[in-house]
């Protein structure tokens, strides 16, 4: 039972927290040494997509002034994951065509593990949230702001990592992810209005045959 | 039996409940049932006023009286009602007082060197073709009050009503004289007309108060220019047929399909006949005839020459504005282009004409609206100048601007403007500064004012303008006030659209003041910080509706509605709106505690107030129940004292609980080092 949880411990908090400080070590050993684990990494999308529910429900309110009415927790969590796909799907497109050596259960996994500052810090920053004052505000929000930067610089690392790329091959390699996640976007919305388009075409010869009949 | 009693009147009644329009706004922004802040309980119209007025302008509530301004019988008229909406008098004619007479007196000989330095220039160096006219029948135009004659030397060169001829080869100089009598003061001048001689193929002949040219196809432009002082472009064309020429493929088409023979060019308006030119008759146009379009004397030179100031007794044009104070009676008299001040019993005590400032040289003085403010100072909104309030001294002097408008671009229209020609940014529609609608002085010089909503800078709709001339309306409230705040963008069939269109204001006491919306014909009361009491009014042509508001002013505790129709409209605050009027008025005062009490009730009143809540909240935080207070705050959706309760209901906590979170953290450190060292410790005790 201990030595579980302590492997438990070691692959979920102690592993990425390396990672995160020590981004070159830490991918090597995550790609090479398959120190990185699917399970962990899915673990924390689902807790950072249920983070943003829970930021808006629990948020204190100096923090929190959105309409409960416009409030939508399914809503919340499938833009979440929509994000995810789309940048995963448009990096390992991206990356593909620019001789990336990472594969996508590498990307996908790399997402995960970056999401770890933002998961570790903004579970507290809920607590905090209610115990600040308007004057604190900006406390809490450097520190929300540190946990995002962290999550980014981890994401950062962790593609130039896996692709065996360079700084400004990243660089593009972001860039260009962007963009094909607007096409992706784009293609999926004239798909839908099309084939919209197409069902209420059939549904109005179906119509039409059947006034006729 | 009781139950249909009930039935039916609840049935009765329900079209009377529906009518009213009664809403105010959440903190999200969304529409919310909320008991109507004042009612209908009278109205006086023309009817019961008993005197046939349209176009009311203005009114303003003073002391006893009401103060109407509006048309009777095509003129201008100053109703005054008693406070009880009876009428007392109608003033259309304003007597001089003697020491304003004896000053207009003094005016007349300016007057005289205005009207003659204006002929000056007009005869000053100019040879003039023959047969042009002059424009001397045209003098009554600058002032009509005065009597103008002519006398000239030679009746056969210039006749006394301005019509020239000259039959020599030579120029010929004619004396005429000007004599100008003004309220029993003569005036002489005596002026040297120079007259040209005749060209071949250009004849002039007097046609009205203007000069008509026949002119010959042949006839060189460069030649017209110089002889009649014009500026036709020469490196275009040469002769008069090129204009033609010029112009003849886009020619106007009148109703019937036929080709009108006459355009426009540089302010004279050609005519002609067309010709198939034969060898006989080898020109292409006969018969052409140019005139000018415009006047000799134009409105501008009239502007100058305050002819309405010597036509007694005075009679007020198109007057828009209308403020009394202790010191008189303001009227901007718009058209007349000046500002009449009246002692109390309707006397002419003086006036004030030009403003002494770069924009009125090139657009006329048409005063609008005015405030005057406890120093006698006079703030002035103008039609069409968008520099700001005009701020006039006591003695009429102009003092400066105050108040601008602020003009705001978005990101996108700053970058499209960046990316465009010089050329083509002066193509695009002109930013200028809204223009106020309206302003009223409180007892403190700060200005209230209204302007006219633009895109994207509607939340500057109401202005609270301090001595300096900056903007210092307090906006700590859901919204900014501005009106309605939501509203459909964008035109379409079935509802009003835009923002509200702000056109008076009115300042109630403590600070509350409402603004008057035309578009919708509604009325929004604000609290001194910003916060929106409640909306009333609606839009009709019953009588407890307005159509087409034009002023709004307070008389006690009633608000008075000026409609375009002429009634005048009286709303009386209901048992809520007085509620919340008298809360204001308390917290406002510091008295948080009855404050409170009365929140209380406009809760009962009206449970969507949001607004109450924060006044509760207020009374608890003053009395350290910090608890109750962050609630209240939460409700009231104010953050900035919830943040305050928060702060001293931690503080409380924190100090009741010292003792408790002291020895907490003694424990914790303590503990850090045992459970590091507790298999040193443990194995100790074991080997005892």
């Amino acid at each position: 039972m201990k030595e579980k949880f302590k492997k438990f411990f070691n692959d979920f908090i102690k592993f990425p927290v390396y990672v995160l400080f020590h981004p070159f070590d830490g991918y090597e050993d995550f790609k090479r040494f398959k120190k990185g684990k699917l399970w962990v990494a899915i673990t924390y999308l689902v807790l950072f997509a249920i983070l943003g529910v829970l930021q808006i429900q629990y948020n204190g309110f100096i923090i929190n002034d959105v309409n409960p009415k416009e409030i939508n927790s399914l809503k919340q969590i499938f833009s979440v994951i929509l994000l995810v796909v789309l940048f995963v799907v448009g990096n390992w497109s991206v990356t593909t065509l620019m001789e990336g050596k990472g594969n996508m259960k590498e990307i996908l996994m790399v997402t995960g593990y970056s999401l770890l500052p933002i998961v570790l810090i903004g579970y507290p920053s809920i607590l905090i949230s209610r115990f600040v004052t308007l004057e604190e505000v900006g406390l809490y929000k450097l520190i929300l702001g540190i946990g995002y930067f962290a999550t980014g610089w981890m994401l950062f690392m962790g593609i130039l990592n896996i692709h065996e790329y360079g700084l400004g091959k990243t660089i593009a390699a972001f860039f260009l992810t962007v963009v094909s996640m607007l096409v992706m976007i784009f293609v999926a919305l004239l798909f839908f209005d099309l084939i919209q388009q197409f069902l209420s075409f059939i549904k109005m010869i179906w119509r039409e045959l059947n006034l006729r009949l | 039996m009781k139950k249909k009693i009930t039935l039916l009147l609840i049935l009765l009644l329900i079209p009377f409940q529906l009518g009213m329009v009664s809403y105010n706004y959440s903190f999200h922004g969304e529409v919310l049932h909320s008991s109507a802040g004042y009612n209908y309980i009278t109205h006086v119209n023309q009817q019961s006023l008993g005197v046939r007025y349209s176009n009311p302008r203005d009114f303003v509530v003073y002391e006893d009286h009401v103060y109407l301004l509006a048309t009777v019988d095509n003129k201008d008229a100053l109703l005054v009602l008693n406070l009880d909406l009876e009428l007392v008098d109608i003033i259309q004619e304003f007597e001089l007082t003697p020491e304003y007479e004896s000053y207009v007196q003094g005016q007349v000989t300016e007057t005289f060197t205005l009207i003659n330095s204006f002929y000056e220039h007009f005869f000053e160096e100019k040879t003039f073709y023959p047969g042009t006219k002059l424009p001397m029948s045209e003098s009554d135009k600058l002032i009509e009050v005065a009597q103008i004659s002519w006398e000239s030397s030679s009746v056969s060169n210039i006749t006394n009503d301005g019509k020239t001829s000259n039959n020599s080869d030579e120029n010929v100089l004619v004396n005429i004289t000007l004599k100008i009598e003004l309220w029993g003061q003569v005036f002489e001048n005596t002026f040297t007309v120079t007259i040209g001689t005749l060209e071949e193929g250009l004849v002039a002949k007097p046609s009205g108060s203007k000069t008509e040219y026949e002119i010959d196809e042949n006839f060189e432009i460069q030649k017209l220019n110089e002889l009649l002082y014009l500026e036709f472009d020469e490196t275009k064309y040469i002769t008069v047929q090129d204009i033609i020429d010029d112009f003849i493929d886009r020619l106007a088409v009148d109703d019937e399909g036929n080709v009108k023979n006459e355009f426009v060019y540089e302010d004279y308006k050609f005519t002609f006949s067309e010709n198939t030119p034969t060898e006989e008759n080898p020109s292409k146009y006969t018969n052409i005839k140019m005139v000018s379009q415009v006047s000799t004397i134009t409105n501008e030179d009239a502007d100058k020459i305050h002819s309405s100031m010597f036509e007694v007794p005075y009679k007020t044009k198109n007057a828009y504005g209308l403020d009394v104070v202790d010191s008189g009676i303001y009227i901007a008299d718009t058209d007349n282009g000046r500002i009449v001040k009246l002692t109390h019993d309707f006397k002419v005590k003086d006036t004030f004409y030009d403003v002494e400032d770069e924009t009125f040289k090139e657009l006329a003085y048409r005063p609008i609206k005015i405030s005057v403010d406890q120093s006698e100072r006079m703030y002035v909104i103008a039609r069409n100048a968008y520099e700001g309030i005009i701020e006039l001294d006591s003695n009429g002097s102009f003092n400066r601007y105050t108040g601008v408008n602020p003009i705001k671009l978005t990101p996108l229209q700053i970058l499209r403007r960046m990316l465009m020609t010089e050329a083509q940014r002066a193509k695009l529609e002109k930013f200028l500064p809204t223009d106020y609608t309206n302003l009223i002085v409180d007892d403190k010089n700060f200005i209230y004012a209204t302007a006219k909503a633009r895109e994207n800078n509607a939340e500057n709709m109401i202005q609270l303008i301090n001595p300096k001339g900056i903007d210092v309306l307090t906006r700590t409230g859901y919204h900014p006030p501005m009106g309605d705040i939501m509203y459909v963008e964008g035109k379409n069939n079935y509802v009003i659209d835009g923002p509200s269109n702000l056109v008076d204001i009115a300042i109630g006491k403590n600070g509350i003041y409402s603004v008057l919306d035309d578009k919708r014909s509604r009325i929004f009361t604000y609290d001194s910080e910003g916060n929106l009491l409640y909306v009333n009014g609606d839009k009709g042509y019953q009588s407890d509706r307005f159509n087409q508001g034009v002023a709004l002013s307070y008389l006690n505790d009633n608000l008075l509605v000026l409609d375009a129709s002429g009634s005048i409209v009286v709303y009386r605050p209901t048992e809520f709106g007085e509620s919340v009027n008298k809360a204001v008025e308390l917290h406002y005062n510091g008295q948080f505690e009855e404050a409170a009490e009365l929140w209380e009730k406009v809760l009962k009143l009206n449970t969507n107030y949001e607004v109450a809540y924060n006044g509760i909240g207020k009374y608890h935080l003053r009395l350290g129940n910090y608890k109750e207070a962050m609630a209240n705050f939460k409700l009231g959706h104010d953050q900035f004292y919830y943040s305050k309760a928060f702060k001293n209901h931690r503080n409380q906590i924190i100090k009741e609980n010292f003792t408790w979170i002291f020895m907490g953290v003694i424990v914790l450190v303590i503990s850090i080092p045992v459970y590091k060292n507790r298999k040193k410790i443990f194995r100790k005790r074991g080997d005892q």
